[in-house]
């Protein structure tokens, strides 16, 4: 198996040179033998990618620690669940996990382009396989996946590891991380797709927009899982790490988050190229710039460059992975540039108040918030390269700055709906604007008066009613219209609303699950936390709660041992519900690990947390009053489901719509 | 269109200048120094106040539980730094002897730093791993 | 399980090489992908026309907004269209 794995690799190698050279020179030359070659080369990278995983997979399932990584990444008592996704556990596996996704989308690609866009296809292929090849030698080179262990003259492996493999890392033994970084992948990856689309036309000056209007919704589904993966991280951290929160600006983190700026300012600004065929460079350089600090993020994460609490060490894939960067900005960028001719904008900003004109302070602000994220991550590395001395930027700057960013957004989500392309007129926007801005201001004061101050907060909590009103309004306005003009009953209006555009009716359902995500994100301002040693019927108050401890266990399992505190928790002396917070300590990877409990409701979230064995043997309780937490889940789920709605294809003509309109648009 | 290009430049600027005057007071607020034990040996009076963030190695058997908070101490080499943990968060689950941490804090008069945050990674996993494997790859690269 | 290994090169190899010996095709022509390019466009135009048409219902726009936006996007669509008849008469040609 490792032999299989090892040479479907080093195949691999010059079937994507071979293939990207016979794509290039197909496409220029105009020849359909070579074209061909080159896609089929794309489907045999993807069959040789699969081949390679399977095997890896197969090493796994067999416990073959004669293979470093899975020695290094499994134990012969790990759950099979968990054997099959060590595969993406480690920096080897992740990347070459990360190449067999690329194929799969290549492949994707390939086929749903068989008969369309073929000018554009043969330079997609070719882009598509330089990027597998970069993956590839990566992993042939610098992370193999297929090393076996090394041994000393005594048969002992160096560096030592247990016979029966060192185990997986206990904190990603959750199923949160389980799916975590696959989809997080399907989404870095995904972006590949408008990338290659976008050079693809850039290079051969394809007329029109098509290669946008033929990537939006590649580009919508991977920004889809690209914020699916970034709330399973939230959440992961959240229920696993054991520290109270979802969010830290960890490096790590901030690698998923750059990207996403850029793609949702993307995901913003398309529309604009495609009504009005404006912001043409913007979007070019967006896309760009997109894929790339996809890649860069995955650098992150892969290089250890900035230290953090889970970047992997230290390790030559930096070299690669700067190498590839810096050949995809130069190339890019210099395409953009040799283009611009032919990305001259069809016309111009016509006012301040127009819808054109929110969509490009949405995009302004998203890209300032990205490079503000960018430059306090790699601070650390900027300073000691000009300064010699490693200065760290930690949550305040992230927060100071991002906070107001945020607000002004979240104000733009419910402004921007309500203005008109090209111009707004004053009366009609005083029309929009009344209720929304009424009830803003009544809640605000309501909270105000029920003794409210953190200030953000509630700002934030006005602005969510200002923006949910406004999105309500347009369904009720909406429909109201369909019900006039066709008689529809309310359901089947708000209905036809979703088919007959689904990507606006479907983006204000993201936008309410991005109030929804703001209102979980205020609630933080009110966080509590305490901890204390309680013995078995020790109790302890907070906001309301008392929690009691009833016993402490002890216990083991084949993977791990463990020490419990059984929890009665009341709220306002009633009870609500036993928990049973616990630590473990795992065997094969000689680490402990926290499993927290928690309580959560509408309101707030109580979350304990077994600390530590205390001094007089009892348990150490770390106990967090986090209000709304569940918002912010809640709000990722309808995020999702609103995007999967923007998927949804046009229902063209469905139930006839006014004969006038359509006629006279149709056939002038 | 001159006017119209005036007031977007207008209201870019505004962004920007909101952005970095932001930028500005939240980095002092939030910047700390990257110092290794030995630096911090030889700095010695010189780094107190400042906000500092100090990796090391946790002393094995040196992890202590008292009433004013946790102590162990941070090792590089010969030097060897007394920690106390303040923060709130409990510690970390990759926090035990031997493991490679990074303390955040501000060293007392008594030259403990007293820490608010822990990052820890397991020394014995990654580290090692990784080390033997960048130096074998330079072997057969040379 | 060493016969597998030296059969994967050759399948490969011989997966990849056929298209290159197939008797010189020429790509279809780039006015067929112009073509393509068009109708989007027209497909794009119609929907603007009909969302701005919803946004006056909705009460959006001021009557004299919505008139020279519909004037101009009609324009458009109307060159659209002519453009698409003229590819088209070619290709019969």
């Amino acid at each position: 198996m490792n032999e299989l794995g090892s040479l479907a690799l080093i195949t691999l190698y010059p079937v994507t040179l071979f293939g990207a050279a016979a794509s290039f020179l197909g496409g220029h030359n105009r020849r359909e033998g070579l074209v061909s070659a080159g896609e089929r080369s794309l489907v045999v990278s993807f069959l040789l990618l699969t081949l390679s995983v399977l095997s890896l997979v197969v090493l796994f399932l067999k416990n073959n620690f004669s293979n470093a990584y899975v020695a290094n990444h499994s134990n012969i008592d790990l759950p099979t669940f968990y054997k099959l996704t060590a595969l993406w556990a480690g920096q080897e596996g992740s990347l070459l996990f990360w190449n067999w996704l690329l194929s799969l989308y290549g492949i994707a690609v390939l086929w749903s382009n068989r008969n369309r866009n073929r000018d554009l296809m043969p330079y997609v292929t070719a882009i598509l396989l330089v990027s597998a090849f970069f993956f590839t030698n990566m992993n042939l080179l610098a992370a193999n996946p297929f090393r076996p262990l090394v041994m000393d003259h005594a048969g002992t492996p160096i560096p030592y590891a247990p016979p029966d493999g060192r185990g997986l890392n206990p904190l990603l033994q959750h199923p949160a991380m389980v799916v975590h970084p696959p989809v997080l992948y399907l989404g870095f990856v995904g972006f590949v797709v408008p990338f290659a689309f976008a050079l693809a036309a850039l290079w051969t000056r394809a007329p029109g927009a098509g290669w946008l209007l033929a990537t939006r919704r590649w580009t919508l589904f991977a920004w889809l899982f690209l914020s699916g993966g970034i709330l399973l991280g939230a959440r992961w951290a959240y229920v696993e790490l054991g520290w109270g929160g979802y969010w830290a600006w960890d490096p790590v983190e901030n690698a998923s988050l750059m990207p996403w700026l850029t793609g949702t300012a993307l995901l913003h600004s398309v529309i604009i190229q495609e009504k009005r065929g404006m912001l043409k460079v913007w979007n070019a350089v967006l896309v760009v710039t997109t894929y790339l600090l996809c890649v860069f993020g995955t650098f992150l994460t892969r290089s250890g460059i900035v230290s953090s609490v889970h970047a992997f060490a230290q390790s030559p894939v930096g070299h690669y992975f700067v190498g590839f960067l810096a050949l995809g900005v130069v190339f890019s960028f210099g395409l953009i540039w040799m283009r611009r001719e032919y990305l001259r904008s069809d016309a111009t900003l016509d006012s301040v108040l127009s819808r054109e004109s929110s969509f490009f302070f949405n995009n302004l602000v998203f890209l300032v918030s990205c490079f503000a994220v960018l430059w306090g991550t790699l601070f650390p590395v900027l300073s000691e390269a000009v300064r010699g001395e490693q200065i760290s930027v930690g949550p305040p700057y992230f927060n100071r700055i991002n906070v107001p960013i945020g607000l002004f957004l979240l104000f733009l989500t419910g402004f921007a709906p309500l203005l008109a392309w090209r111009r707004t007129s004053w009366p009609s926007l005083r029309r929009s604007f009344a209720w929304p801005a009424a009830l803003m201001l009544a809640a605000g004061t309501i909270l105000f008066l029920l003794a409210v101050r953190a200030r953000y907060a509630l700002i934030c909590f006005s602005l969510s009613v200002f923006v949910a009103t406004t999105i309500l309004m347009e369904f009720y306005r909406g429909g109201r219209v369909r019900r006039r003009q066709l008689g529809e009953s309310w359901p089947r209006a708000l209905a036809n609303l979703f088919l007959r555009n689904p990507r606006r009716y479907g983006g204000y359902v993201v936008h309410f699950g991005v109030v929804l995500l703001f209102v979980g994100f205020a609630g933080s301002s009110f966080n509590r936390s305490r901890a204390e040693e309680l013995s078995p019927g020790g109790e302890m108050a907070i906001a309301g709660y008392t929690l009691r401890v009833e016993n402490l266990e002890e216990g083991e399992t084949p993977n791990y041992d463990f020490a419990r505190a059984r929890v009665v928790l009341e709220r306002r002396g009633r009870p609500v519900g036993v928990y049973r917070p616990e630590r473990r300590f795992y065997y094969a990877s000689e680490q402990p690990s926290t499993e927290v409990e928690i309580h959560s409701t509408v309101r707030e979230d109580i979350y304990l947390v077994y600390a530590s064995t205390g001094e007089k043997g009892g348990a150490v309780i770390q106990v967090y009053r986090n209000p709304l937490v569940l918002w912010v889940w809640v709000g990722g789920i309808v995020l999702v489901l609103g995007g999967l709605i923007c998927l949804v294809p046009m229902r063209r003509e469905g139930p006839p719509i006014p004969k006038a309109s359509e006629s006279e648009g149709g056939a002038p | 269109m001159r006017p119209m290009r005036g007031r977007f430049l207008i209201g870019t600027g505004i962004v920007l200048a909101a952005v970095l005057w932001l930028a500005f007071t939240g980095f002092d607020e939030g910047k700390a120094y990257y110092r290794t034990v030995e630096e911090l040996r030889e700095e010695g009076e010189a780094s107190a106040g400042k906000r500092l963030k100090v990796g090391g190695n946790v002393e094995a058997g040196s992890i202590v539980w008292k009433e004013d908070g946790l102590h162990f101490r941070l090792t590089q080499n010969e030097a060897s730094l007394p920690v106390r943990y303040l923060g709130e968060a409990p510690v970390p689950d990759t926090f035990k002897d031997g493991s490679q941490a990074v303390v955040e804090g501000t060293v007392a008069s008594d030259g403990t730093l007293e820490a608010v945050k822990i990052q820890a990674k397991c020394a014995s996993k990654y580290e090692a791993e990784y080390g033997g494997e960048s130096a074998g790859a330079g072997d057969s690269r040379s | 399980m060493s016969i597998l290994l030296l059969l994967l090169p050759v399948l490969v190899v011989a997966a990849l090489l056929p298209p290159l010996f197939r008797r010189g095709t020429e790509m279809r022509a780039e006015r067929e992908d112009r073509i393509c390019a068009l109708r989007e466009r027209k497909r794009v135009l119609l929907a603007a026309i009909r969302e701005l048409d919803f946004d006056r219902e909705m009460g959006k726009l001021s009557e004299a907004d919505h008139e020279a936006e519909r004037e101009r996007m009609k324009r458009e669509a109307a060159e659209v269209l002519i453009a698409i008849d003229r590819e088209e008469g070619r290709s019969d040609a």
